[in-house]
């Protein structure tokens, strides 16, 4: 795995590496030392069988920003039951940050 | 963004004098990457879960950092991006720490929308740029100018109001369509982007028109953009009031 790192790192610190011709990577992929299955799923550039080669999660969370803070409604789920006014849904707008 | 590429060397030294490092990232490789950076390394992937709050999960990494720093570890969090753009935790966490009395400081870091200006070739200050949650957007009435670019960020879940979900269904899409509609025709090229991550990737970058966005793949990192509609319209009364200006305070050359 280490090795896998370490070759992603090199490629994304040196622009050189970044834009190696087809020929010039599948080379550099090579003489890595890296395992065959993760050499082919670079090779193919595909990041699901890299991932998989490396025992990363199969699928990231990324999601970092609610488009509403909690006191102005979120959670609207839950709140359904308690809105018989439909109050809930006047807020005033706040800041996010 | 991208592992290699990005991480400023501030950021790392960050990394590596930290006593703990929380790590919320957009690539699975990329986590791992930090990982290797320093031996307590800890994700917060685990604080998310389909039918849960999102809400709560950031509660809950705020508090995953503030233990520990309440506890005198020297804490570093680590964030795809930028860790103030388009993100909760990492702003509360700093403000919780300050007013707890202890220092927290925010690094920079080169952003996805950084990476969309380079990789779709669009300069901010040429037209002007507005950039909203897709589901805010949706949620409040706002004022767009249409003769700037405008981007939408988490457009994969665009109309949830739960904070629950990682998708929603094209029925929200097609609402986000009608809105937009009304300020762009249904023929406009809009960009679906997603940055690269990874060096041996690159980035989506899907031109359609809004109309098709309807049946569009998008997925949590996806983000619409929709390049300017019309041609800024001058305002020429403040033209004439900035003339009239000139020609009081810049001396004419003989």
């Amino acid at each position: 795995m280490s090795n896998v790192i370490q070759f992603l790192e090199s490629m994304g610190k040196d622009a050189s590496l970044a834009n190696m011709s087809h020929k010039e990577y599948t080379a550099a992929v090579r003489s890595s030392g890296i395992d065959d299955v993760a050499q082919l799923a670079l090779l193919n550039r595909d990041q699901n069988a890299l991932n998989d080669s490396i025992g990363a999660y199969k699928k990231m969370m990324m999601l970092l920003v609610p488009a509403e803070d909690d006191d102005q409604g979120a959670d609207k789920d839950s709140d359904k039951d308690d809105d018989k006014d439909g109050d809930n849904d006047q807020k005033e707008q706040t800041s996010l940050n | 963004m991208m592992l290699g590429a990005h991480m400023s060397p501030r950021s790392r030294s960050h990394i590596e004098q930290a006593d703990v490092v929380f790590v919320a990232v957009s690539d699975p490789v990329v986590e791992l990457w930090l990982g290797e950076m320093h031996k307590d390394v800890r994700s917060l992937q685990s604080y998310y879960s389909e039918g849960k709050s999102r809400h709560e999960t950031y509660r809950e990494m705020i508090e995953a950092m503030m233990t520990e720093v309440r506890s005198g570890k020297r804490v570093c969090g680590a964030f795809y991006g930028h860790p103030g753009v388009f993100a909760f935790a990492p702003h509360k966490v700093v403000e919780q720490a300050i007013s707890e009395g202890f220092a927290a400081h925010m690094e920079p870091g080169i952003s996805a929308e950084d990476c969309l200006y380079a990789d779709l070739g669009i300069d901010p200050g040429r037209f002007g740029c507005q950039h909203y949650e897709a589901s805010q957007f949706m949620f409040y009435q706002r004022q767009i100018d249409p003769s700037a670019y405008l981007v939408l960020w988490q457009v994969g879940i665009a109309g949830d109001r739960s904070f629950r979900r990682y998708s929603t269904e094209s029925g929200y899409r097609q609402l986000l369509i009608e809105l937009l509609s009304e300020h762009y025709p249904m023929d406009h090229e809009v960009i679906v982007y997603e940055a690269a991550t990874l060096p041996i990737s690159s980035p989506r970058m899907q031109r359609i028109a809004l109309s098709e966005l309807v049946n569009t793949a998008l997925y949590l990192q996806s983000t619409l953009v929709l390049p300017p509609s019309r041609t800024m319209q001058r305002n020429q009364g403040m033209l004439d009031r900035i003339e009239t200006l000139d020609r009081m305070l810049i001396p004419i050359q003989p």
